[in-house]
């Protein structure tokens, strides 16, 4: 029994860890929102994403979740007019990152969400535990 | 009536091994809450008539419910081996996302909340005999 408690911990945990790898990619992007290309024909900052898949634990026998690949967004880069820079085209136009903020912010909710979701098992486990400990006081 | 091995604690330990696994479905759910193609499981209900009947007390023949074991070759009636809960996946799920994931993780919450309200139930109780029986071994 509590071997099935304790084994929650290592189950959260591994999720925890993937939220925090997303998050990390989303922090790239959101950094990377501006970074333009420095010359004409070069490509800016190409938006970077996560997915995430079920892994099985052989020693303990667990479907612990990991990250599955670093992929990158294959979308159309945003075109910007600012025919001053210095990697703008023929047309005073510059390629710029197909980041949207919004989206990346509402991906960052989510990661926070299932954040606090896996805390949150690990905090009542661990209050199972403590209650069956409890007993031999 | 044996001390080491009384009905009632031996049901509350089947319910509290129900409750752990539980406990860890639920955990597996929450940590692929993500997960593309993952769908949400859940454990079968713990069925307290079966475990009733596994360990009520045998009368003075012998008898009670279950069928009693004297020699290693009998073989265990059925329902006898307290065997883990199958976990499957749920056949029914709220919604399915997009990407093919079946976890909300609301629902997943009040599963988590349940497990362990019912776990400090079955703790409490638990305590509660414990003391009954060191009452009657105190002599007060």
């Amino acid at each position: 029994m509590a071997d099935d408690l304790l084994s929650t911990f290592r189950i959260s945990a591994a999720g925890m860890k993937a939220q925090g790898s997303r998050l990390r990619v989303i922090s790239q992007n959101i950094a990377n929102a501006d970074s333009l290309p420095t010359e004409p024909g070069q490509n800016p900052y190409q938006r970077k994403t996560i997915t995430f898949k079920n892994a099985i634990d052989r020693e303990l026998g667990l479907k612990l979740i990991e990250v599955d690949k670093v992929g990158k967004d294959r979308s159309e880069f945003v075109k910007r007019f600012e025919p001053s820079h210095p990697a703008a085209d023929k047309e005073g136009y510059v390629l710029a990152p197909n980041v949207n903020k919004l989206v990346e912010m509402m991906d960052m909710r989510e990661a926070q969400r299932s954040y606090e979701a896996n805390l949150s098992v690990i905090r009542t486990s661990r209050q199972m535990l403590n209650r069956s400990i409890q007993l031999l006081r | 009536m044996d001390i080491t091995n009384l009905p009632m604690f031996g049901m509350l330990k089947e319910r509290l091994n129900w409750i752990g696994q539980r406990q860890q479905v639920v955990a597996q759910n929450i940590a692929n809450a993500d997960t593309p193609d993952y769908r949400a499981r859940d454990i079968e209900k713990f069925d307290f008539q079966r475990t009733l009947r596994e360990h009520a007390p045998k009368n003075a023949a012998g008898g009670g419910l279950a069928l009693r074991v004297t020699n290693p070759k009998h073989i265990a009636g059925p329902g006898q081996s307290s065997a883990d809960a199958a976990a499957s996946a749920m056949r029914k799920p709220y919604e399915t996302a997009p990407d093919g994931n079946s976890v909300v993780l609301e629902e997943q919450m009040v599963k988590l909340n349940e497990t362990a309200i019912n776990h400090s139930a079955i703790v409490g109780l638990y305590r509660k005999h414990l003391t009954m029986i060191t009452a009657v071994v105190r002599g007060r």
